[in-house]
């Protein structure tokens, strides 16, 4: 094998754009690994389980883009390496010439062409949001900032000087927002309505957002937080602030906060900022173990499903005990040839394994195969779960978060590029414990185009692995993602029950279903005619 | 939009990656694309001027 790389000194691209030609590069099968990243630090510690941090590398600054590449020969990695130039310049031409709208280079130039400009996203390296995020809250205007690792005290100060100019920061680390139907970084393309969201979970913003708009209600806006809100050095103060803009906005009647856990001292604010607000709230934080007192103006939900649908009772003025049955109508006329599957099983295929490329769906789907079930391992950190000794290896039931660090090191997130999943369903199908294979589909703005074109080729492949050992194996499946998205929501759909998966509305049913396979249940039982 | 989430009109400035500026123009926002590049310290520009001189 041969490693080479690399420098382009002074040379700055994005990181998406860097990390789809790296993808794209890898399908070439005598490149064993390729980088194709920002000399920063956080990317050149993500290598060094890898033969790519070369002393080259190393000594590259954050501002310097390097190649570094395994290959079996010279020949190849050089080649490899060419070619990645090329795609580079192709992705600058892309920009420079078929871009749909205005490009410029300095702040300046975008207030010359925009100069109302009242929003800006920021998805730059967290060691430079900081200084361009001040100087945009001095033009008075409000901020979402998609980057990630930026210092706690930097967010401190930016919402601060938010507050005081009466401006709105969501984020760091802001995956998903909806301003006045506008979908702005990972969003979906929803319906206006009645309904207003906040909240510090990006995936979790996108089904609620989604599945709202699928039972035929809308949102007024999404307004996302930034996983570090709920901490205890920010104490919620985007939570806060977007619960306040919400109780103020005419068109929101419903308010609907979706969170993992915040800190004890963080969730004791925003309890107290909600119990001020006069419109009803549904408050969802995923897997909290804790109490929290019954109040006149808020309805704690359970899962994603539960908070869609109180939430939906709540603005459309309807009984929710008629929306769930209504609901559960649904989902079992798509379980109607369940008992086939189970009863395709072999006696050893006892475990649910999902391979999931959201963190939300995958503490939510660990957290209600708990309730059921013993032995539940995730890598994902949920309460009352088992914590996996090895994420690479599934163990009894398993709920993988592939977009946890171990996974995406100098990789795209598998929301970005799906087939990066295939590897872990193979190796999920090869074991012959593995009852069921759990898996989300994310749709939307800034994901990949065709997330079930890439899985199911993953999917067919794994189903293959285990008849040829004599085992059935179903694949159960939600997408999260609405019919105006880019990926179109049928169409994806489709495409799963083509390649033999159950496909169901949410995660939640998705992993109830998942449990009744492997548990070899009555779907009857679980997904009842009166509701749940 | 309401006059507190965050103005009147959504105008977007986006900063960074490219792909959420294409995703602003095909939903038809109003938006421009900053193509950000990270300021360079003058030390940085010194050895760049000592590398071309």
């Amino acid at each position: 094998m041969v490693v080479k790389s690399i420098i382009k000194p002074n040379t700055f691209y994005d990181s998406v754009q860097l990390m789809r030609i790296a993808n794209q590069l890898e399908k070439d099968s005598d490149i064993v690994d390729i980088a194709v990243l920002m000399g920063t630090n956080q990317n050149k510690s993500s290598l060094k389980q890898s033969n790519l941090l070369t002393p080259e590398v190393e000594k590259a600054s954050p501002n310097d883009l390097f190649i570094a590449v395994e290959a079996k020969d010279e020949e190849t990695a050089a080649r490899a390496i060419n070619e990645a130039e090329e795609m580079i310049t192709g992705a600058e031409d892309k920009m420079s010439y078929s871009s749909k709208g205005p490009i410029v280079y300095s702040l300046d130039g975008a207030l010359e062409h925009l100069p109302e400009a009242n929003l800006a996203v920021l998805s730059i390296p967290g060691n430079y949001v900081k200084e361009e995020a001040l100087q945009l809250l001095d033009k008075e205007i409000n901020l979402l900032i998609f980057s990630d690792n930026v210092p706690l005290d930097d967010e401190l100060t930016i919402k601060r000087k938010a507050a005081e100019k009466n401006l709105l920061v969501m984020g760091p680390d802001c995956g998903t927002a909806i301003i006045d139907g506008t979908a702005l970084a990972f969003a979906n393309k929803v319906r206006k309505g009645n309904i207003g969201l906040v909240g510090a979970s990006g995936t979790g913003i996108q089904e609620v957002s989604s599945l709202i708009h699928n039972l035929g209600e809308g949102i007024s806006h999404a307004i996302g937080t930034g996983s570090n809100d709920i901490k205890k050095e920010i104490m919620g103060i985007t939570t806060i602030e977007g619960l306040k803009r919400l109780n103020e906005d005419p068109e929101t009647d419903v308010i609907t906060v979706v969170s993992k856990p915040p800190a004890l001292e963080a969730a004791e604010k925003i309890m107290n900022a909600i119990k001020k607000i006069n419109k009803p709230v549904v408050v969802l934080f995923l897997g909290a173990h804790q109490e929290i007192d019954r109040g006149e103006n808020y309805y704690i939900a359970e899962t994603l499903e539960d908070a869609v649908l109180k939430s939906i009772a709540l603005a459309s003025d309807s009984n929710l005990k008629s929306l769930k049955k209504a609901y559960n109508k649904e989902i079992r006329s798509d379980l109607q040839g369940i008992n086939n599957e189970i009863d395709n099983l072999q006696q050893q295929q006892r475990y649910v394994r999902g391979v999931y490329s959201g963190g939300t769906y995958t503490s939510e789907a660990a957290m209600l195969l708990n309730e059921k079930m013993s032995k539940v391992y995730s890598n994902a950190g949920t309460e009352g779960c088992l914590k996996l000794p090895d994420p690479m290896v599934s163990k009894a039931h398993s709920c993988v978060d592939m977009g946890e660090d171990e996974f995406t090191a100098g990789k795209p997130h598998p929301m970005l590029e799906p087939a990066m999943r295939h590897e872990r369903i193979l190796q999920e199908a090869e074991d012959p414990s593995t009852a069921v294979l759990l898996i989300d589909v994310v749709l939307g703005y800034g994901v990949h185009p065709d997330p079930a074109g890439e899985l199911t080729e993953s999917i067919t492949q794994a189903r293959k692995i285990a008849e040829e050992k004599g085992r059935y194996l179903p694949v159960v499946a939600f997408v999260c993602g609405v019919e105006d998205d880019p990926q179109v929501k049928s169409e994806q759909e489709k495409k799963l029950k083509e390649a033999g998966c159950i496909v169901l509305p949410s995660n939640a049913a998705a992993v109830r279903t998942a449990a009744i396979i492997a548990d070899r249940q009555n779907y009857e039982n679980v997904f009842k005619e009166g509701g749940f | 939009m309401s006059q507190q989430i965050p103005g009147s009109e959504l105008k977007v400035i986006n900063i960074g990656i490219v792909d959420f500026a294409e995703s602003l123009f095909a939903q038809n926002t109003e938006a421009v694309h900053y193509e950000w590049k990270p300021v360079q310290t003058d030390k940085e520009v010194k050895n760049m001027l000592d590398d071309l001189l």
